[in-house]
């Protein structure tokens, strides 16, 4: 095994993946955490067993807090699509489509759950 | 105390390990729920993967501006990963919860174990030449990203099968599957995996989100928590010496491994 030396230096072309990360977990966790407050402030009595669909169409501070949730579990798909939009732009073709299948693998997902749920 | 501080002090503790080390922090999120809060094995995987999520894209959100990270090696993974998590989750409707914590306790002690190992044999680097984790594939790409991908890819998709069925990242496959298989430096390893992880905990939420097995008041203040851990270990990743945090993990990590086989055993944990 070797053991190379790792530099770690500023790429600004990946500043598109990194504020996509980054603003997307803010504006998630911000939401998360005002629908926490206005829970512990109303004294709303907790929702349970409900999937976060219902959850938002409830509304309320747990709606809130599910959509805070379900807005976390999908910046991983955001900034997969801002990936692709970098190896697009540099022409890498290779890991564009790995990129777009892994992206497909997880909206596959996403939406298949949502409709088991639904179902459920 | 009210109790939403001590899930986010917990969850805060669970985000700098796991953004440090290059786990999700599920590791200790699920049994610190199950032992510590008594919440029901599934409501606990689901809200660890939610977790995992916040500390990989806080940490990653810092290691991808900084260059730390491979995202095409951590992508191409992903696809092993999500694959793996799927399946994962799918079981984890099917597996009888005593047997998730057994083997979430085997899980725990090979952690345990790895982590020990790599303390024990740990040396001074050896710098051999530099290496860029950000080179596009071609003549100035990494070695080690063309490095035993097959195995690689294969590792991934047992991490995911992890990720899935007991709520954690992954991390502790995919790091040293990078770092020893592929032969990335550690710091790289680490960072990518902080990278993954996040792709691969998403691939198993949505089945715990959209069936209600998560406590939206009970997972907000551990993401919160684990939200701002990360972004505080991301960023003093660079700075400090992580051998006395890795001894401090094993401990903490082989004693939650007993008290979780204890329940997996039935008995009073």
């Amino acid at each position: 095994m070797s053991d190379e030396r790792a530099t770690a230096r500023p790429v600004s072309g990946w500043s598109l993946v990194a504020s996509v990360l980054r603003w997307g977990t803010i504006v998630a966790v911000v939401a998360a955490g005002l629908g926490l407050a206005w829970a512990l402030a109303g004294g709303a009595s907790p929702q349970t067993d409900r999937s976060v669909l219902e959850l938002i169409g409830d509304g309320g501070p747990d709606g809130l807090i599910a959509i805070g949730l379900l807005a976390l579990t999908l910046v991983p798909i955001a900034a997969l699509a801002a990936a692709a939009v970098v190896f697009a732009g540099a022409m890498e073709r290779r890991s564009l489509l790995i990129t777009l299948g892994v992206l497909l693998l997880l909206l596959v997902s996403l939406v298949a759950a949502a409709l088991l749920g639904a179902s459920g | 105390m009210p109790i939403e501080l001590l899930l986010a002090a917990s969850g805060l503790v669970a985000g700098i390990f796991g953004a440090l080390l290059g786990l999700g922090g599920g590791i200790l999120i699920v049994p610190i729920l199950t032992l510590g809060f008594g919440v029901p094995l599934p409501a606990a995987v689901g809200t660890s993967l939610i977790c995992v999520i916040a500390t990989s894209t806080g940490a990653a959100a810092v290691n991808v501006r900084a260059g730390r990270a491979d995202v095409r090696l951590g992508i191409t993974l992903g696809a092993g990963t999500v694959v793996g998590a799927l399946t994962g989750g799918m079981l984890a409707g099917f597996v009888p919860e005593r047997i998730v914590a057994g083997l979430f306790a085997a899980l725990l002690a090979y952690t345990a174990l790895t982590m020990a190992r790599g303390l024990v044999r740990r040396t001074a680097a050896d710098p051999i030449a530099p290496v860029d984790p950000t080179a596009p594939d071609g003549p100035d790409a990494p070695a080690y990203r063309s490095r035993h991908v097959p195995a690689a890819v294969g590792g991934s998709f047992l991490a995911g099968n992890v990720s899935g069925l007991l709520g954690v990242g992954g991390g502790v496959v995919t790091v040293p599957l990078v770092h020893l298989v592929m032969g990335a430096p550690m710091r790289i390893s680490v960072a990518t995996s902080n990278y993954m992880i996040g792709i691969t905990a998403a691939a198993g939420a949505y089945a715990y989100l959209f069936r209600g097995d998560i406590d939206a008041r009970l997972a907000a203040p551990v993401v919160l928590g684990v939200a701002a851990g990360a972004a505080i270990g991301a960023a003093i990743s660079g700075r400090i010496r992580t051998t006395w945090l890795i001894g401090l993990f094993v401990v903490v990590v082989a004693y939650v491994s007993v008290r979780m086989a204890l329940l997996a055993a039935g008995a009073p944990s």
